[in-house]
């Protein structure tokens, strides 16, 4: 019994050993041995593989895959304007204006089936769908019976992603998140000398970096020279929390957000030991003026890190950019905007806040192939002359969607949980009086 | 979702509901995958607060008329098969389906289906005729109250109310791709998902209903 007790220590003592070499230093230097490259390769390789059985054993479902990724209905997309006039061509009076027709329903009809059948919100806060399995049972695509051999290639995949690298993950994200504890409370002990900072920063970068191995992320960032700089705000479409992880390995931000409790609140009281983040307490939340000043105040600073921000205020599946909420916008100061887009082929990045707990989020990420994204650093945008902050946010969400090949939506993303206003109903009610009436269409 | 979705849904299944409208395989199972993610109590029945919550019905100046299109007997639950029927209405008739005429029961995206359907949507308290104030509810519905697009034209009718009966529409069925009434603004047009390239086209006879009293010309 002893003997094996001894072996179970000696083993453990092995697994910490080549974790600490083989991760953990060159995690903290920033420098790679290859291992997750060759992994990624193979990876990428098998995938390839994979979809080309997948191919050749659906050939006649073909037609399907194209359907499901082009969406089952045609839509019109005209104006009401134009359609509306469309419908009205047979009658002898002017296609616009003149006054209510019966037939005018028939354009409000079939908008509204055609949002039953597929609609441009709901589906953006479920899983993404993808084109072909990537051999995960957690999308669109669940495990299909193709051949013997990918059968076996699925189960060698289960065993090495849930024995093999799983406890791995799991280890270095645990490993990770003590050590920023501990590391930011030792650096908040130090003098506030100018050396602290530097610290400050080294830590960060390396805790984060420890942890995006634990997630096997590979980033590809671009355009490096647009990085966000002291003194900025940084903006970024919304993913999932890992979002902070990845843009955290190529440099530090300032955190803005609400306090937590539980392990997230342990995390950020060290954090902010060491540098400057900004949380505010859940009812200091709801004061607007109190949070922008405190944001002002904090961008001003020119010896501050660039505050990360997420103006969406809520995870999107990845596909589009929703509504950025203003009020980054009205702080003034460089905005940095950022495009993140992670591959959906190695897993689904997307955190359904509504379906799983953050924790079984995080094991999930652990047991998925991988997490592959790209991060595009845009040139830094200002606000125009006579611009307001809501015309400037659409023009960073455009500018952001357009960079990250994501579909621009005016949509509020908070209509996860909400509902519709009514005053929106009444926009479009009043698009269609002004449209009949004619003469009042000035008025809006 | 997906193909997770069609395995609850049985084969058979599937069968009857191609039949009955006529929608492909591939159309059922994606959207039986629509059903099941509107489905948000998880019952596999849909109920009004599930149509409403997808923002663009619910922003819709007829999206209550519309959701009320799927509970036909005032229930307050519907199945995919009931789903189903309602959204069959706008299956966009094919070339190929036109010039059959083999099966014995109207297909549901028969052009006198459709029509009824949009009749339906004026005709809220359901006896088969569009009263004056029906008409305006409507207006009112999409112009938020604005009295000048809530007129009905015309005045014609008195006595018993100007209303335009299902006949009518029947009448237009027959007569040609457009209904149209001159006097009154009665303008009748086709639905569909899917429209075909061109829209109702060619030269629509005049047709004038009966609220105002006049022949068919």
């Amino acid at each position: 019994m002893e003997d094996f007790w001894a072996g179970v220590l000696w083993a453990l003592r092995i697994w910490l050993y080549l974790i600490v070499c083989l991760i953990m230093i060159p995690a903290m230097f920033g420098f790679s041995l290859g291992i997750s490259e060759t992994y990624m390769t193979f990876l990428v390789k098998t995938l390839e593989w994979a979809t080309l059985k997948i191919q050749k054993a659906h050939a006649d479902e073909q037609e399907l895959k194209a359907l499901a990724s082009n969406g089952l209905i045609k839509r019109e997309n005209g104006s009401m304007e134009k359609e509306l006039g469309e419908l009205r061509r047979s009658r002898p009076k002017p296609p616009v204006g003149g006054d209510f027709t019966l037939s005018d329903s028939f354009y409000f009809t079939r908008r509204g089936i055609e949002s039953i059948v597929e609609d441009e919100v709901t589906q953006r806060f479920s899983s993404e769908e993808l084109v072909s399995w990537n051999l995960l049972t957690r999308t669109n695509n669940d495990f299909q019976y193709i051949s013997l051999r990918l059968t076996l290639v699925y189960g060698l995949g289960i065993f090495v992603r849930y024995c093999i690298l799983a406890p791995l993950r799991i280890t270095l994200a645990c490993i990770g998140l003590t050590w920023l504890v501990i590391g930011t409370s030792a650096v908040g002990l130090l003098p506030d000398w100018r050396i602290k900072s530097w610290i400050s920063e080294w830590v960060h970068v390396m805790c984060y970096r420890i942890c995006a191995r634990g997630l096997s992320a590979t980033i590809h960032y671009h355009n490096r020279e647009n990085k966000p700089k002291k003194g900025g705000i940084c903006v970024a479409n919304h993913t999932s929390p890992i979002d902070i992880v990845i843009l955290c390995n190529d440099g530090c931000y300032a955190m803005v957000g609400q306090v937590h409790g539980g392990l997230m609140g342990v995390v950020q009281r060290a954090m902010v030991r060491s540098c400057p983040h900004v949380w505010f307490e859940r009812a200091e939340m709801k004061d607007r003026h109190l949070v922008t000043k405190r944001l002002r105040d904090h961008v001003n600073d020119k010896k501050k890190l660039p505050i990360l921000i997420f103006p969406e205020g809520t995870c999107i599946n990845n596909t589009s950019v929703m509504m950025f909420k203003k009020g980054s916008f009205e702080i003034g100061g460089t905005i940095y905007p950022v495009a993140i887009k992670y591959d959906p082929k190695f897993g689904d990045a997307f955190w359904n806040s509504s379906k799983y707990s953050m924790v079984s989020y995080l094991l999930r990420m652990m047991t998925s192939w991988a997490l592959v994204c790209n991060v595009w650093y845009l040139p830094p945008m200002h606000q125009k002359e006579g611009e307001d902050a809501v015309q400037f946010a659409n023009r960073v969400k455009s500018a952001i969607a357009h960079r990250g090949g994501l579909v621009d939506l005016q949509w509020d993303g908070g209509l996860k949980r909400a509902k519709v206003k009514e005053s929106f109903k009444e926009q479009e009610q009043k698009k269609y009086s002004s449209m009949v009436v004619g003469e009042d269409s000035h008025s809006d | 979702m997906g193909s997770r979705a069609s395995t609850l849904l049985r084969e058979e299944e599937i069968e009857e509901i191609k039949k009955e409208t006529g929608f492909s395989h591939s159309q059922i199972t994606r959207l039986y995958s629509r059903f099941t993610s509107l489905d948000k109590g998880e019952n596999g029945t849909l109920s009004r607060e599930d149509f409403q919550r997808i923002p663009e019905l619910a922003i819709n100046p007829l999206g209550d008329r519309i959701i009320n299109a799927f509970f036909p007997d005032g229930e307050d639950q519907v199945n995919f098969r009931g789903f189903m029927r309602t959204l069959a209405h706008f299956r966009p008739v094919e070339d190929n389906e036109k010039n059959k005429n083999l099966s014995n029961t109207e297909p549901l995206n028969s052009r006198t289906n459709k029509l009824h359907f949009a009749f339906q949507l004026y005709d809220l308290d359901r006896d088969d005729k569009i009263s004056r104030d029906e008409l305006l509810q409507v207006g009112a519905a999409l112009a938020h109250g604005d009295t000048r697009v809530c007129y009905v034209g015309g005045g014609g009718g008195g006595g018993g109310g100007g209303r335009f009966g299902l006949n009518v529409q029947l009448q237009a069925q027959l007569a040609g791709p457009a209904l149209l009434c001159n006097v009154c603004s009665a303008d009748f047009g086709l639905v569909q998902i899917m429209p075909p390239s061109s829209g109702p086209s060619g030269s629509s006879p005049v047709v004038t209903c009966n609220c105002c009293e006049l022949a068919v010309t």
